[in-house]
């Protein structure tokens, strides 16, 4: 049976009500202030992190896991046709578009792949304690945000190989998949999943809120700057995935020949609806017809994925936002700018080639906006411009291109570490990782005051 | 030019004159027709949307099927039937973070001026010639780019009595001054209409909540609130919203009246069930959960299809495509991004696509799935 919680066997579960919703059975739980304070009280503990025992810990969590991620890649897990259902119904994705996402979330939780990020870690900290190490947190509260399904899980299992006490608050419009993953760890090594726990409450049950923050937890957001703000008056420094988005840096001459098949998998994946989709393909060309072909082979993939990765059910406001988009570019096309504007017979995808993309509107729904621009210098003052929300830039370029714009990106990079740096196909299956760019988040992970 | 004369000169006394019940196709359907051509002719960006479609005067035969822009186009581009330097008034529509303000321009404010007179005096908003009015929101002398702004200064000017006044400007509102207006209106024995946006009527009940203070104003008095409380942190139902308002200000439900409007139109829709009432002859009104708003029959809708936006049978629910002949200079046919239904006379919203779901990571999964 599905639950929107996870509680570990050794406390006492929250009052819950079977119930059947979408076809599938499940069981939402009723939270009071009074309870959460009670299971906080015994959950939260000292972190494992690199103290003595640490080698045991690690060793369990890193196999538990693995054979979980195992598990989770192929869809053999006794809950998967139930968890795929009720997600096609919550989320409104298709179910393959579940299935490779679930796929893409697992792709590379291998034992050596989680050993290796261990070894980063305790390089990072150092060969003894750094006199700027500290204690890991006693308890994290990571509430994540519901954009896509399963957001939270590298966090969650990077939180899990340290050993660090963390409660999940799931988002309310998706509560289901981080407490089946849960289950799975439980059913593989009970001792390492104590450590986690999910729930899910409405934003405004505050009551709720409250009753956590009073252990004072180092908070993990992801979600809007709205929801950081709401926290950031809070006593520890917070660790914030904010309002972020991503972009493809691609020349129309690199030898790549799935590059349309890839660009077009970045964009659709998750209905362009997270931080690593691509807002924009930054096309590195001066020649419109270049523009005009390299959108008409992207317009073919569109249509190949479609089929491959069908997109679920649009609710009309999302049909309406897509269409708004369109008629704004139709507009700026009639009133003579240079524009290509390649749309699907219904809402399905949409491409616009245009000289001006302005990247403060964002757009999603498989809408692919392809910016010409005449040079990697130009292509850099675009990234410098937005350097502080991008999240992850896709690049495929020729050689030459490639030696004149590396230089340059790493100098914004190394400041700036935030921004993942991947390629087109890539940016839907982030490395393990991919949150070490945020350097709140590396502090945590790393247990260091400073940085 | 003198054809636009001509076109402008029989849509102007159309607004002025027409029947406000008078909703059969004739007499509006030519007009349309005229004003679609002269459209076609002298705006050129609008030209170009409908030859992307093929669409043009040849071929449109009836105001159904006249090619629509998107409100988003208002945003892009300059959308007008003469030189935009020329225009007599601009006003823009309210931008967020996200989404850039948009602009619509207006070479003469004949036709908005006469359409507003003619609501405010045959929608049943007031019942006296002069009554007390008391904005909550935009007035023209701090927000000129403001239509809502222009539209209270005018109700203003012609309806309103010595004593109405605004306590709204850049500052906020001022719940203050307010407050003493009431008090001096129940003192006179004088009725009032209190006008505003949803979000500042919010904002002063709040302060009147804390201060636990509630009013009864006189007899004849009402509200009328033109939205805009979504978005607030705490967001609350219509429902909770009107209870809200008869609680605080003592006003009966029934005068408790919403205007559906946005810039890119230069006519309104009212939900007013005093209107209601003097349309249909019917003691039923429409239900407190599924608001219908009247337009004024130089306006029609229709709704649709929002993956292929192929026009829906009334009553359907689809997005609501706006035909206003007022838009004399801009583009009279406007495609919303509101969903409702639509009938001869009225519709009924249903809601609203949000573009604050759009935020990568930070997109408010709620947002998305209710959202939507």
């Amino acid at each position: 049976m599905l639950r929107d919680f996870f509680i570990p066997d050794n406390f006492q579960k929250p009052p819950a009500q079977t119930q059947q919703q979408d076809g599938v059975v499940y069981e939402p739980t009723r939270l009071s202030a009074t309870w959460l304070t009670q299971f906080t009280e015994s959950f939260v503990q000292p972190a494992i992190g690199f103290e003595k025992g640490a080698q045991a810990w690690q060793q369990r969590a890193v196999q538990a896991w693995s054979q979980v991620a195992q598990e989770w890649r192929n869809l053999q897990f006794p809950e998967a046709e139930a968890l795929l259902t009720a997600l096609a119904a919550k989320t409104r994705l298709s179910r393959k578009m579940l299935q490779e996402a679930l796929r893409n979330h697992f792709w590379n939780m291998q034992e050596n792949v989680l050993l290796r990020w261990l070894a980063q870690v305790r390089k990072d900290r150092g060969p003894k304690k750094l006199p700027l190490a500290t204690a890991y947190p006693d308890f994290v509260f990571l509430v994540a945000a519901g954009n896509i399904p399963g957001v939270a899980i590298h966090p969650v299992v990077q939180l899990s190989l340290l050993g660090i006490p963390t409660l999940v608050k799931t988002a309310s419009a998706e509560p289901l998949l981080l407490p089946t993953i849960l289950s799975s760890l439980a059913r593989h090594d009970p001792q390492i999943a104590s450590r986690l726990a999910a729930l899910t409450w409405p934003r405004h049950a505050s009551a709720l809120t409250e009753a956590i923050m009073a252990f004072n937890p180092q908070l993990a957001i992801f979600g809007d700057d709205e929801t950081i703000a709401n926290f950031e008056d809070r006593s520890k420094p917070l660790v914030g995935f904010g309002d972020r988005f991503s972009l493809a840096l691609v020349s129309p001459d690199a030898d790549e020949p799935d590059i349309f098949d890839n660009l077009a998998y970045d964009t659709c994946m998750f209905e362009q609806r997270g931080c690593m989709s691509p807002q924009a393909i930054l096309l590195l060309t001066d020649n419109w017809e270049k523009v005009e072909h390299f959108s008409r082979e992207l317009a073919n993939a569109m249509a190949k994925l479609n089929a491959q990765l069908p997109i679920g059910s649009r609710t009309p406001a999302q049909q309406s936002s897509i269409q708004q988009w369109r008629g704004a570019y139709a507009a700026r096309l009639a009133a003579g700018e240079k524009i290509l504007l390649l749309t699907s017979p219904g809402t399905e995808w949409t491409i616009v080639a245009a000289e001006n993309i302005a990247l403060e509107e964002r757009v999603a729904y498989r809408f692919a906006r392809l910016w010409p621009i005449p040079s990697i210098d130009r292509a850099m003052s675009i990234l410098r411009r937005y350097e502080i929300q991008l999240q992850a830039l896709a690049t495929s370029l020729t050689l030459d291109e490639t030696k004149k714009f590396l230089p340059q990106f790493r100098g914004i990079v190394t400041p700036f570490v935030h921004i993942v740096d991947t390629f087109p196909g890539s940016m839907q299956k982030p490395f393990f990782g991919w949150m070490d760019q945020n350097k709140a988040w590396l502090r945590l992970t790393r247990a260091f005051i400073e940085w | 030019m003198r054809a636009m004369r001509q076109i402008n000169e029989k849509i102007l006394r159309f607004i002025q004159t027409v029947p406000m019940t008078e909703f059969a196709d004739g007499a509006f359907q030519q007009l349309a027709l005229k004003l679609f051509q002269h459209q076609y002719e002298n705006n050129a960006v609008y030209r170009g949307v409908c030859l992307q479609q093929n669409l043009t005067p040849k071929v449109i035969t009836a105001w159904r099927d006249i090619p629509a822009v998107t409100t988003s186009a208002f945003k892009e581009v300059p959308l007008a039937c003469f030189p935009v330097n020329e225009a007599l008034a601009v006003f823009h529509t309210s931008g967020t973070t996200q989404k850039r303000s948009g602009k619509h321009y207006f070479r003469t404010l004949d036709f908005y001026h006469a359409g507003m007179r003619r609501s405010f005096a045959e929608f049943g908003l007031a019942p006296y010639k002069k009554m007390r009015l008391l904005f909550l929101g935009p007035t023209a002398e701090y927000f000129p780019n403001s239509s809502l702004g222009y539209m209270f200064s005018g109700w203003r000017d012609e309806f309103g009595d010595e004593q109405s006044a605004s306590f709204f400007s850049p500052a906020g509102v001022d719940a203050a001054a307010l407050q003493n207006a009431l008090e001096i209106a129940i003192r006179e024995n004088i009725p009032v209409f209190i006008l505003g946006t949803a979000l500042a009527l919010l904002e002063c009940m709040e302060v009147f909540q804390r201060q636990k203070r509630k009013f009864k104003l006189l007899c004849g008095s009402r509200i009328l609130d033109t939205g805009g409380y979504k978005g607030r942190r705490v967001e609350i139902t219509r429902a909770e919203f009107r209870d809200r308002l008869h609680e605080t200000f003592g006003v009966p439900r029934e005068y408790l009246l919403n205007e559906y409007g946005m810039t890119e139109l230069s006519s309104q829709f009212y939900e007013s069930r005093l209107s209601h009432r003097a349309r249909t002859k019917q003691s039923a009104m429409p239900s407190a959960l599924c608001p219908q708003h009247f337009m004024p029959p130089w306006v029609r809708v229709v709704a649709v299809d929002p993956e292929h936006l192929k026009i829906l049978p009334e009553s359907e629910i689809g997005l609501l495509r706006i035909f206003d002949l007022a838009n004399v200079d801009s583009v009279m046919a406007i495609q919303t991004e509101d969903l409702g239904r639509a009938w001869q006379d009225r519709i009924e919203l249903t809601g609203r696509a949000t573009g604050a779901e759009l935020r990568g990571c930070s997109l408010l999964t709620e947002a998305i799935v209710r959202g939507a």
